[in-house]
């Protein structure tokens, strides 16, 4: 039994183990504290979303976990492992996968050369595209393209092609809506449902709560660098108006 | 037509070798983002240790390649990426583009101080199976060296383009560039494809390196200035496209050879005579214009941090009577040949402070300089002195002055009509073209110019006999031409009037506008400013001052020659101090004269000193004077050029805690005044004094800052007594951010105490 902020939740079932787990996590960009103690786990398999408004510290707190930025305090675990100041490139080989806010993509590189960018991790070219290629036919159609010409929904496709082609273990999701028309941003979340029946742990981070709200199996509030609340998508979907609005979130 | 075969072949030779060296320049900004200033000095280096092994040492030439391009190129690419120019990410442009140049600068020093008496001295290099080996192509004999050439960068251009496109190190070269941290979110190692980039740069260099030196001559400047052959010919592919880049090459190789052709190698038109090496030049201005550019960009703001304080004027003339005070006391205990350093330091000083202006205040770049200085001078000797007049019987006029400084800002203008379209690097590019023609077509012009051929009867002196005697002012009374002592202070006072003006200049609303257009030129314009009526205005302001600092700084040598002090290099090195010193400060324009034109000055001849009165110690001693002569200023460019604030803010930030203890700082001054007329009356010896003031710079703040702990907590390190003055607004910045701290915003905002784990 858990209490989160005044919630309690009667939990069934012993929980699968922890897959990424942040700790008492710290951090900011030189001076400033962004992230003031941040707790959060995402277990093998769910689907974590993480909601909040602007300047929340979400995109922080995604930054931690790729290793984009070190933690000043706290720990950062991956299977049970604290990998704080472990480089970006080396957790992107371990598994963990992350698509950043705008467009993951490399605009002067072809589609063709983007997804090559994706066998870093180990993966074989033909192999990465061939799974590509099977999830977005469209992209397919524009292999030679310089990315940076293609639509915002074609990139940000193109963009989660190169994450899913390399089996990821984690997947952490920036703002995938951003900028980008409803139905398409529809078609994506139903792809993330899929990739997430496939037993892949995901965490999403979005500022428009509801689309999200209907895959994730955890949703947690973020408001000025700390998680205000954490409970099912139903509990939270409560919770948001005062969240984003201002006063008491109790 | 066995003409014109002959002189396209050689100008294909010439534009395969072009080829090779823009490349290696490509490569590099492509994967990097950096523009290697440097890229010549790198090929000029690596073709000069070719020269030690091939010839000095007797190596096989295919040993001798393998070992340099396959080796030393690479390892000093790898080098410079690994210890300079890795940090550079995320730094300001103007500090992208000053660290390559003090590296440029610092491979120029260590190749003279290693192969060269002085930096014009040649070495020959034979080329490739010797100058007799030729081979026969439609009817032409053509040496086997440029044969290879043209092999070698075909070469090149498939290997390349089969990296860069083919292999997985070359597609993560290239997407570096696109999103550094998003290769390592793909687990990609950005740093490794950063150092292939400058390797591959390199080795292309010293290919460059080997193949034009038996053509050209084997001389650190020559050769240095490939970089401007190489960019010429990239700008053609925007410094993007290869295949591009090759065309450029070919055409600069052509034209460069058919100018040969129709000028005869030069002598048809004596007053163009230079005009091959001004070719590159040309072209590039050329086509800098053609080219269409990113009019406005209002998107990219800038991530770095670079907040100048502006002092206020009142502030202003303080401080420059304080300098006034402080030199007129300084040079009552130097003796002459110091006084003439000191003179130089000031005069560099004036120049410096048209970059404040420029770069500072309005974010524009320009790295000619001296060619303004130049162009002033020969304006001001032919209205005061005239040919056959006599320099030493004539005075420098207030008139000869105001025309010198109003045809720079003239000249300022019509270089800046580039600019208005440019910004930056491409701004920077074509002022170091603008300095180069200049240099070629007005400096260098040695003989009366004469125009018959074109039907004209009138000549022109231009730098008549490669040398000019410059008149110094004789104003209130003051013959500044007997007395050093008196053009210190005129220069002092020159600098301190310009200064103040400046501040001046920068709290008006013009000055305003200035600030307002270097951090965005759109939203400037959305405002209704007029930006290209501004950018004009401040680029002819800043060539004028340019040009009134160059006249000063000529009056100060007295005789000037055309080849040597307006080198493209000095203007390279001042703005690379001014930058050092604080290019946001008019104190950083005084900072750099310092550096430029006394302390490495000072030092090496103090080394000399040292090395002649301690005879068992001359190889160190000698090793300390050529450090500090030829590499002194370049490493302290490599090393502080990284500060976008500069130096002046550093120290300034060090001594404005004290004005907490005016006292005592009062004491410490009157004490120092003391100390000087001790010295100044003669029972202190100079050198005593000079030690204790720079000791006591040190040495003093500390002193006072500990007498008074509670005033100086922050300073000292310790907990201050009391945080409650700290606004709640700068907490995390003023100080840290405490768990109080915490505390009390949550409460504030109605936060809940505390979340406990999940």
């Amino acid at each position: 039994m858990t209490k989160i902020v005044g919630v309690e939740i009667v939990e069934h079932e012993p929980d699968p183990a922890p897959l990424i787990e942040l700790v008492g996590v710290r951090a900011g960009y030189g001076s400033i504290e962004v992230l003031h103690g941040v707790d959060l786990v995402v277990r093998e398999g769910a689907v974590v979303a993480l909601l909040g408004p602007n300047g929340g510290g979400k995109s922080t707190t995604v930054k931690v976990l790729a290793g984009l930025l070190t933690p000043t305090a706290g720990e950062v675990r991956l299977a049970g492992r604290c990998v704080n100041g472990t480089s970006a490139d080396v957790l992107a080989r371990l598994g963990v996968c992350t698509i950043p806010e705008g467009r993951g993509i490399f605009p002067n590189l072809t589609v063709r050369e983007n997804l090559r960018m994706a066998t870093q991790t180990g993966t074989r070219l033909s192999r990465v595209e061939e799974t590509a290629y099977a999830r977005f036919p469209r992209i397919a159609e524009r292999r030679n393209q310089l990315a940076g010409t293609m639509s915002g929904g074609e990139q940000q496709m193109l963009a989660m092609a190169r994450a899913l082609a390399v089996d990821p273990a984690v997947l952490l999701l920036d703002e995938l809506s951003m900028g980008l028309a409803p139905l398409i941003v529809e078609e994506l979340y139903e792809l993330v449902a899929q990739v997430a029946s496939e037993g892949v742990s995901i965490l999403v981070i979005e500022q428009f709560a509801r689309t999200v709200l209907g895959i994730a199996d955890t949703a947690a509030i973020m408001l000025s660098g700390r998680i205000a609340a954490v409970g099912t998508p139903q509990e939270i979907e409560q919770q948001l108006s005062s969240a984003y609005l201002g006063g008491s979130h109790e | 037509m066995s003409n014109f075969l002959f002189y396209t072949v050689s100008g294909v030779a010439l534009g395969a070798v072009y080829a090779i060296a823009a490349s290696g320049l490509v490569v590099t900004y492509t994967t990097t983002g950096i523009f290697n200033f440097a890229h010549g000095a790198i090929g000029m280096f690596c073709a000069v240790t070719y020269w030690q092994l091939r010839v000095d040492w007797g190596v096989p030439t295919w040993l001798a390649i393998i070992i340099v391009v396959g080796a030393v190129a690479p390892a000093l690419g790898i080098f410079l990426e690994i210890a300079i120019m890795r940090g550079l990410e995320g730094t300001s442009e103007i500090t992208k583009l000053v660290i390559p140049v003090a590296v440029l600068l610092a491979l120029n020093g260590l190749a003279t101080w290693i192969w060269f008496d002085d930096p014009t001295q040649v070495k020959s290099v034979d080329p490739f199976f010797g100058s007799l080996s030729t081979v026969s192509l439609f009817g032409q004999h053509l040496l086997w060296h440029n044969v290879i050439g043209v092999f070698v960068a075909i070469a090149v251009a498939i290997t390349l383009r089969i990296v860069l496109y083919r292999t997985q190190l070359g597609v993560t070269m290239r997407a570096v560039v696109d999103d550094r941290s998003l290769v390592r979110l793909n687990g990609g190692r950005p740093d490794r494809a950063a150092m292939a980039g400058w390797a591959i740069g390199a080795m292309a260099a010293a290919i460059a390196g080997i193949l034009i030196s038996p053509l050209i001559s084997l001389q650190v400047l020559a050769l240095t200035l490939l970089v401007v052959d190489a960019y010429a010919a990239a700008i053609f592919g925007r410094l993007r496209s290869l295949p591009l880049t090759f065309a450029g090459a070919i055409v600069l190789g052509l034209l460069k050879s058919y100018w040969d052709w129709f000028s005869a190698g030069g002598t048809k038109w004596p007053f163009l005579q230079n005009f091959r090496n001004a070719v590159p030049a040309v072209l590039l201005f050329v086509v800098l214009l053609a080219l269409p550019q990113d009019r406005l960009r209002g998107a990219v703001v800038s991530r770095t941090r670079e907040s100048f304080h502006v002092p206020t004027v009142r502030q202003a003339v303080a401080w420059g009577v304080a300098l006034i005070a402080g030199i007129a006391m300084l040079q009552a205990i130097v003796a002459g040949p110091d006084i003439i350093t000191l003179e130089h330091g000031m005069a560099l000083g004036v120049m410096g402070l048209s970059l404040v202006l420029l770069t500072g205040y309005a974010g524009e770049v320009n790295l000619a300089l001296f060619s303004f200085a130049g162009i002033a001078t020969i304006a001001a000797w032919q209205f005061d002195v005239g040919p056959g007049g006599n320099a030493l019987t004539t005075s420098l006029s207030v008139p000869g002055l105001a025309i010198a400084t109003l045809i720079c800002a003239l000249v300022g203008g019509l270089v800046a009509l580039p600019a208005l379209r440019l910004r930056g690097l491409y701004l920077g590019l074509a002022t170091f073209a603008f300095a180069i023609f200049v240099l070629n077509e007005v400096l260098l012009q040695s003989d009366q110019l004469t125009f018959h051929q074109l039907g004209l009867k009138f000549h022109l002196d231009l730098f008549t006999g490669g040398t000019l005697t410059v008149p110094r002012p004789n104003w209130f009374g003051v013959d500044f031409h007997a007395s050093e002592r008196s053009y210190l202070m005129l220069l002092c006072v020159v600098f301190v009037l310009l200064g103040i003006g400046l501040i001046a200049l920068r709290r008006s609303a013009y000055g305003r506008a200035l600030a307002a257009m270097k951090d965005s030129p759109a939203a400037c314009a959305t405002l209704g400013l007029n930006v290209t009526r501004l950018k004009l205005s401040v680029f002819m302001l800043s060539a004028a001052m340019a040009g009134l600092g160059g006249v000063l700084y000529s009056a100060q040598l007295r005789t000037v020659s055309g080849a040597n002090d307006y080198d493209v290099f000095l203007s390279l090195g001042l703005f690379m101090l001014v930058v050092i010193g604080g290019v946001g400060y008019v104190s950083g324009a005084f900072l750099a004269g310092v550096f430029g034109g006394i302390s490495f000055a000072v030092l090496g001849s103090l080394f000399d000193k040292l090395a002649h009165d301690y005879a068992s110690f001359e190889p160190l001693f000698h090793f300390g004077g050529k450090f500090s002569t030829l590499l002194g200023s370049a490493l302290a460019g490599i090393f502080l050029g990284r500060n976008p604030t500069g130096v002046a803010q550093q120290i300034m930030d060090g001594f404005r805690p004290l004005a907490r203890a005016r006292t005592a700082v009062g004491i410490w001054i009157a004490a120092e005044v003391a100390l000087w007329v001790l010295s100044w009356q003669g029972p202190l010896s100079h050198w005593w004094f000079a030690i204790i003031t720079f000791v006591s710079v040190f040495v003093v703040p500390r002193i006072i800052m500990m007498r008074y702990p509670d005033r100086f907590a922050a300073e000292l390190g310790r907990p201050a007594p009391s945080d409650d003055d700290v606004p709640l607004e700068l907490v995390g910045l003023a100080r840290p951010f405490t768990e109080a701290d915490r505390e009390l915003f949550d409460a504030a905002l109605s936060i809940a105490a505390s979340t406990e784990p999940v």
